[in-house]
């Protein structure tokens, strides 16, 4: 049925992962999507920041290679400004931080463009909010998968392995 | 609503205005209200148990009486939170200067300030897990507008936009939303959707 946003899929973060595979949503139906993480909690008693989005290409391969770029703007509210820049990473930060859930967690909106288009780059911009034990961030991002090949999911990592999900939701929309 | 599998259109619409009826677009509107210098604009029914995402547009917001301060207040089974928020957002103009504003203990989420002037303002804003009582309720904030005098004309170096955030230090289940005026009062066209699915 048509529509403007339209659901495609949700997952949410069972038992404790380190990683979060989001498999075969994108499609030739849509050029954009919006992707809806909430509520992401973790395992331990610490002020922690995940490592964010990295791409799953049509073999159903997760590319963990340096071959993410970013920028975020992060607004803590003690007042404490920054850029966070960066080039040739293994994923995109998106801003999140987090901790166990009696001390924060952590809420967020990311579009996703062209990724099922496999002679383009595929683009990210994001917004997060989060809470943690140290600090209450806010953050405004934008990243890019340098890779020119058909992307069809997504994984969320984290990449110490103290640190698991214990609690989330991802909700992916195309947009028309 | 009881029914033989089959619907009557008069029944699909009454399942619309209750958003019982799916529609193919995840974006529901939950509510639009035009006000006419108001100092607290509420949402009392924003459907926290359906929704985990909520999406707020404010439009053509007209304030043209002086200095107040515009923030976002939560509401807990009815009753108005006035302490325990938490913010930061960082403005700039089209010249390029930027400011930062902040708090870690706040009366309101902050969304601007008139400064010395007027201002004519849009915003859309997301707001998280507001009907969840075991995680903080937070929002992020999109701001664009133009500052105008006293007769309402556009200011010309005027313009700003500004991003950021809040969140309710508190952990509990939110059941309203306030766009609150410190002053004099706002008039605006707020809309409030629901993203079903989230």
């Amino acid at each position: 049925m048509a529509g403007n946003l339209e659901f495609i899929h949700q997952e949410q973060v069972q038992g404790t992962a380190l990683t979060i595979n989001i498999e075969n949503v994108f499609s030739d139906k849509y050029d954009i999507y919006k992707v809806v993480y909430s509520g992401f909690v973790q395992s331990t008693n610490v002020s922690n920041g995940i490592e964010g989005f990295r791409f799953i290409n049509a073999s159903n391969s997760v590319n963990t290679g340096n071959n993410y770029a970013y920028a975020v703007r992060n607004m803590l509210s003690s007042g404490t400004i920054s850029i966070s820049p960066s080039t040739a990473q293994s994923y995109i930060w998106i801003g999140m931080i987090t901790d166990r859930v009696e001390d924060g967690s952590t809420s967020g909106v990311a579009y996703i463009y062209n990724p099922y288009n496999s002679s383009t780059y595929t683009f990210v911009n994001s917004q997060a909010s989060g809470k943690n034990s140290s600090e209450k961030r806010f953050s405004k991002g934008m990243g890019v998968y340098q890779v020119a090949e058909r992307v069809t999911g997504f994984q969320i990592v984290e990449t110490n392995s103290s640190r698991s999900f214990t609690h989330g939701t991802i909700t992916v929309y195309g947009v028309k | 609503m009881a029914n033989s599998g089959i619907f009557s259109v008069n029944e699909v619409v009454d399942l619309i205005n209750h958003r019982q009826f799916p529609s193919g677009d995840s974006l529901e509107l939950i509510q639009t209200q035009n006000v006419t210098e108001v100092m607290n604009t509420t949402f009392s029914e924003i459907a926290e148990d359906t929704y985990n995402l909520h999406f707020m547009t404010i439009s053509n917001l007209q304030s043209r009486r002086g200095s107040q301060n515009l923030g976002i207040r939560f509401l807990e089974s009815g009753i108005l939170r006035t302490s325990s928020y938490v913010y930061s957002s960082r403005g700039v103009s089209l010249t390029d200067v930027a400011a930062t504003s902040n708090s870690d203990n706040a009366t309101y989420i902050y969304l601007d300030n008139t400064g010395s002037e007027s201002w004519i303002n849009n915003f859309y804003i997301y707001f998280y897990n507001l009907g969840d009582s075991r995680l903080n309720s937070h929002c992020t904030i999109h701001k664009t507008g133009h500052r105008i005098n006293t007769s309402g004309a556009y200011n010309a170096s005027g313009t700003y936009m500004r991003v950021g955030g809040g969140l309710l230090t508190a952990r509990s289940k939110v059941d309203g939303i306030v766009i609150h005026n410190s002053a004099f009062g706002d008039s605006a066209t707020y809309s409030l959707y629901g993203v079903r699915g989230s």
